[in-house]
């Protein structure tokens, strides 16, 4: 009975449209096309704003270590050998209060984002690729 | 159409990086997934496929072949796609598969040549009768048969599929044969 009740039931099947896997095939790939040119443009948006917002940090950065006095007794560090070996710790430590962290954080963070963004605007190319290559 | 790679094998091949390959796994489970969805809601099988095809795109990186098999993890996308459409577009309650807990320990003394004996076979050899029986049925007697005969599943793999123990499975396969005999006299 199995097996003509299997023979019965596949007389039986819906089918499909000749095409229908190749339209799926197309809709996905300019699915896949959209959403890659939305995610370039905002990822492109977020590069050059993150590039352009580099210049602030970075000057509020130069800013930040003439006031601090970091460059002062960082150049301690080439000036007397002797004073160097005997206080090596304390300037160390001087040396370490001195770095303007806020500034510091904000300007790797500019620079983190728009290296983020460069590699997620790459990944957006390879992935349109593939729909270019279909003419989607 | 011949598919010399098995599924696996392409995902693998996907995993990679050649996208491209993914076009065999649609070539390969448009028709049958067709089918199934089209005993559901044949109006919109088609959307709902589409809709299946996403989701497997999207999640394919997260498929482990350790868990179930591609086939059983794309027919249990297409149930549940199928069944969230239905729901949202003609608010129907697929609350039927719960109802019929407790037939685990249904009786299955009677052999399968008693239940459907070949005069009763032969009226549904009418495919359109056929599909018109089976679109009577309760949706999960529906879908074992189909599964079962239709995509040659075994009980095991349709249990997987439908999140119900193996004897449950079997247990409404024979109600469900029983359903069909009853409705075809």
């Amino acid at each position: 009975m199995e097996q003509k009740l299997t023979k019965v039931f596949q007389k039986a099947n819906y089918q499909s449209d000749a095409n229908l896997s190749q339209d799926i095939w197309y809709f996905l790939l300019k699915r896949e096309k959209r959403i890659a040119k939305l995610k370039l443009t905002a990822f492109s948006f977020i590069g050059v704003l993150s590039l352009v917002g580099f210049i602030p940090a970075f000057k509020m950065l130069a800013t930040d270590f003439a006031r601090s006095g970091f460059y002062e007794y960082f150049s301690l560090l080439f000036s007397s050998n002797g004073a160097l070996a005997s206080s090596w710790r304390e300037l160390a430590y001087s040396l370490a209060e001195s770095l303007p962290t806020i500034s510091i954080i904000l300007s790797l963070s500019v620079v983190f984002v728009f290296f983020l963004s460069v590699r997620h605007i790459l990944k957006q190319i390879i992935k349109g690729q593939l729909s270019l290559s279909f003419n989607v | 159409m011949s598919f010399d790679q098995t599924d696996e094998e392409i995902i693998s091949i996907y995993k990679n990086g050649d996208r491209e390959v993914f076009k065999k796994l649609i070539d390969k489970y448009t028709q049958p997934l067709f089918n199934f969805i089209a005993h559901l809601d044949r109006e919109n099988a088609s959307d709902i496929l589409q809709e299946v095809f996403i989701k497997v795109w999207k999640n394919i990186k997260k498929f482990d072949e350790k868990k179930s098999s591609f086939k059983t993890w794309i027919f249990i996308i297409a149930k549940n796609t199928a069944f969230d459409f239905l729901r949202k577009r003609k608010n129907i309650l697929f609350s039927d598969l719960e109802k019929e807990e407790g037939l685990e320990n249904f009786s299955e003394s009677v052999p399968d040549e008693a239940i459907l004996p070949d005069e009763v076979l032969s009226k549904i050899e009418d495919s359109e009768y056929l599909n018109k029986i089976l679109n009577q049925l309760p949706a999960h007697y529906k879908m074992i048969l189909i599964f079962h005969y239709q995509d040659e599943m075994t009980f095991d793999e349709i249990g997987k599929i439908l999140n119900k123990p193996l004897n449950t499975v079997k247990s409404y396969h024979h109600r469900a044969i029983l359903e069909l005999r009853k409705m075809i006299k």
